[in-house]
């Protein structure tokens, strides 16, 4: 089937957006809550967002060949489904706004300083949109690539940096008094772990009855890989640089020596980073799907210009806005308890009851 | 391909071609940079003295106001100012290009400087997105304007030199450097104290002359590296010197290499106290009387309880002198402890607890002849 994908392709899918943001603020964020004993939370959350992944995947197995917008049509009712539809649509481009201040800023404050942000912006926005263009069958193929670079790239990195570190500065890996950060780090865990909403625009087809399974594994995989960053950050950096740096990850790559390479950080900006750029390219794609939907009688690349356009005014004036990163944080805190929790099991309750309501 | 969908991509790639040059508005060919290799700084007379130096890419230069070396392969540039922004300021002002942070190799502060400003410049460097992160900081006590008069009449950098030499000495343990980042996780943690290598010159040539004591954010001490080969001990993980032992009139030459060190820290009625366990493989290599030596077990039993105790007072003396003199946790017992007992140590004042602290030491010598040579023989034709 053309609009379809493999359960190979879910896992680089949840990979690629999953980890979209995280590699660069989650070591200062897990060092600041939970300390050295960081991998506590970030398992535990890892297996609490395998769970909703099985959600959304046996949701999405229960109409198979449909994406979310129309079988919620069937099961909530045309206007619900619009009203969700729309909802998703404003959510992504959220998420996709938040997304391109991250990026600008991370460009600008390390690699092109002197580059006008709005000019990094244009050209993201133009990229983004002309891979969202092609569709979610070829973007998983795009992932599938991407991802098995990205992974090996970010490990072998972390292994460096983990033989070089000072393991003093992870030691000792559990201390009591870091169980009362666990609470505000599993907060802080959401925004991170969140994104496994965009199955919701894939539409399942047979070969995809595995993918519960598949997905939980990958969300398990995700949560070791979170450890792997997190523990060769410090380890490198020290727990109080940590804390103090944004964008801690890509100080401790500038750090480390590797053999033959000689630019370790300009190699992670090369692959390392193309989980940004993915994430960014299935967020503008989700929002064009449920765009597309919702507009069914406007041309697809009159969508994609509309979506791109929109995204770069308001990126333009979220960059005007002082503050407007930590704002936007504290939003996609609850966006993302809704978009990736609340929406899918009330649709995955309500799936069931309709089910056992028809065969009795 | 669609009429549509070929105009969509003719417009995404024009609009793509302002996108990419402005993505050039960060690129700058490396002839239009000034590459600095080192920088100095020195405290004079309540000025900060800002010393550069930078390679000199576009050869021969003979322009008025640099230094007399300017045709050599670095040139160095020196300026001063009431604070260090000003100083670098007015070195701007010397600069006919934009200056690149991001080779440098070291970066040197004199004893004067690192007393007062030390964590300052630390903590500009961290934030400096365009400093070399990887940059390897040292204390010097000569002066600057001297250190690079002689490097650059010698056309040598400064700034490679030092790289080059401190690397060399760690991986052959006979020294130790710590990265920028270690110092900086040090300078932001409760407790602070480390060594900084301390450079300076022998025979004009750049030389490790010790290590600089930083307590809290100060210096406030020196090691001779002459004293320092127990520090080593306590601070790399494949150190080796060799030592001369006198026995029954014979003065053997034994190479001493650590095999393994074991640092147990224990807290028992509010007492901290370390046991610290050496184990260090030796190598009998000469004798200065001739052969045969006839170096037999008994020798051997003998040799190896003198090089015992040799050792054994050298790092007694090392943690008495960082304990009792220096009053400073240089030798990093405070992360031993604090991963053993996390709680006890948040709660207790380190700069009071170290120098209180009792100490074991146990060291353990295995002494051997090397593969090539029999010392055991007692024949002689």
């Amino acid at each position: 089937m053309a609009n379809s994908i493999t359960n190979r392709q879910i896992f680089f899918l949840l990979v690629m957006t999953l980890t979209t943001y995280t590699t660069i603020f989650l070591p200062k964020a897990m060092a600041e809550t939970a300390g050295r004993s960081s991998m506590v939370p970030i398992m535990c959350s890892s297996v609490i967002f395998g769970v909703v992944s099985v959600i959304i995947t046996k949701l999405n197995n229960t109409f198979p060949g449909k994406v979310f917008f129309d079988y919620s049509q069937e099961i909530a009712g045309r206007f619900f489904s619009y009203l969700i539809a729309s909802y998703f649509m404003l959510y992504f481009i959220f998420v996709g706004v938040f997304l391109k201040l991250t990026f600008v800023n991370l460009m600008t404050s390390n690699f092109l300083p002197r580059t006008p942000r709005y000019e990094i912006l244009l050209f993201g926005i133009l990229l983004f949109a002309y891979a969202a263009n092609k569709g979610v069958t070829n973007i998983a193929r795009m992932f599938e690539i991407y991802g098995i670079l990205f992974v090996l790239v970010t490990v072998v990195t972390c292994v460096f940096m983990l033989t070089e570190g000072t393991k003093f500065n992870v030691l000792p890996f559990f201390a009591p008094s870091d169980i009362e950060g666990y609470t505000e780090a599993m907060k802080e865990l959401i925004v991170p772990f969140g994104g496994i909403e965009v199955l919701l625009i894939v539409p399942f087809t047979e070969k995809n009855k595995e993918a519960p399974k598949i997905a939980f594994l990958t969300l398990l995989f995700i949560g070791l890989f979170y450890v792997l960053i997190v523990e060769s950050t410090i380890m490198i950096l020290g727990i109080n640089n940590t804390i103090l740096l944004n964008d801690a990850f890509i100080e401790a790559i500038k750090i480390t020596e590797a053999p033959v390479i000689e630019r370790l950080d300009i190699l992670y900006l090369t692959f390392g980073l193309s989980s940004l750029f993915c994430g960014m390219i299935i967020v503008f794609t989700a929002a064009l799907e449920f765009a597309c939907r919702i507009f069914s009688r406007v041309k697809r690349h009159i969508v994609v210009v509309a979506i791109g356009v929109i995204l770069y005014i308001l990126c333009l004036l979220a960059l005007n806005i002082k503050d407007i990163e930590k704002l936007l944080e504290f939003f996609s805190f609850y966006l993302v308890i809704i978009s990736s929790f609340l929406i899918p099991a009330a649709a995955f309750i309500l799936a069931k009851v309709k089910k056992r309501t028809n065969i009795s | 391909m669609k009429k549509s969908g070929k105009i969509f991509l003719i417009l995404v790639f024009t609009l793509c071609i302002p996108a990419f040059a402005a993505a050039c508005a960060d690129s700058k060919d490396i002839h239009e940079q000034s590459i600095l290799m080192s920088i100095c700084l020195d405290k004079k007379d309540d000025e900060i003295y800002y010393y550069a130096e930078i390679a000199n890419i576009t050869g021969s230069n003979k322009d008025e106001g640099k230094s007399s070396s300017a045709d050599r392969k670095y040139i160095f540039y020196y300026s001063h100012g009431k604070t260090i922004h000003e100083a670098r300021r007015k070195l701007y002002m010397q600069l006919e290009r934009r200056a690149y942070y991001g080779a440098i190799r070291t970066l040197i502060l004199t004893e004067n400087f690192a007393k007062e400003h030390l964590v300052e410049y630390l903590y500009r460097l961290r934030t400096d997105e365009l400093y070399r992160k990887k940059t390897m900081i040292v204390i010097t006590t000569v002066d600057p304007e001297k250190l690079f008069k002689i490097n650059n009449e010698n056309d040598i950098s400064v700034g490679f030199s030092i790289e080059e030499m401190l690397e060399t000495l760690d991986e052959e343990g006979q020294s130790f450097t710590r990265t920028t980042s270690r110092m900086l996780e040090n300078l932001s943690s409760s407790y602070t104290g480390f060594l900084i290598p301390c450079i300076g010159l022998r025979n004009n040539k750049n030389s490790l002359v010790g290590y600089s004591v930083v307590n809290g954010t100060t210096i406030n001490g020196f090691i001779p590296v002459e004293d320092s080969k127990a520090l080593v001990f306590l601070k790399t993980d494949k150190p080796r010197f060799f030592y001369t032992v006198p026995y029954k009139g014979n003065e053997f030459t034994i190479e001493t290499s650590l095999k393994k060190r074991k640092i147990e820290p224990s807290y028992e009625d509010g007492n901290v106290s370390f046991d610290l366990k050496f184990d260090f493989e030796a190598k009998l290599l000469y004798g200065d009387k001739k052969t045969p030596y006839n170096f037999d077990d008994i020798s051997n039993e003998g040799v190896t309880k003198i090089l015992t105790e040799i050792l054994k007072n050298e790092i007694k003396d090392a943690v008495l002198e960082a304990q009792k003199h220096f009053k400073c946790d240089y030798l990093q017992f405070d992360d031993e402890f604090r991963v053993k007992f996390p709680e006890e140590f948040e709660s207790m004042d380190w700069q009071n607890e170290f120098p209180e602290a009792s100490v074991n030491i146990d060291v353990k010598v295995v002494l051997s002849g090397s593969w090539m040579m029999d010392f055991e023989t007692d024949v002689r034709k």
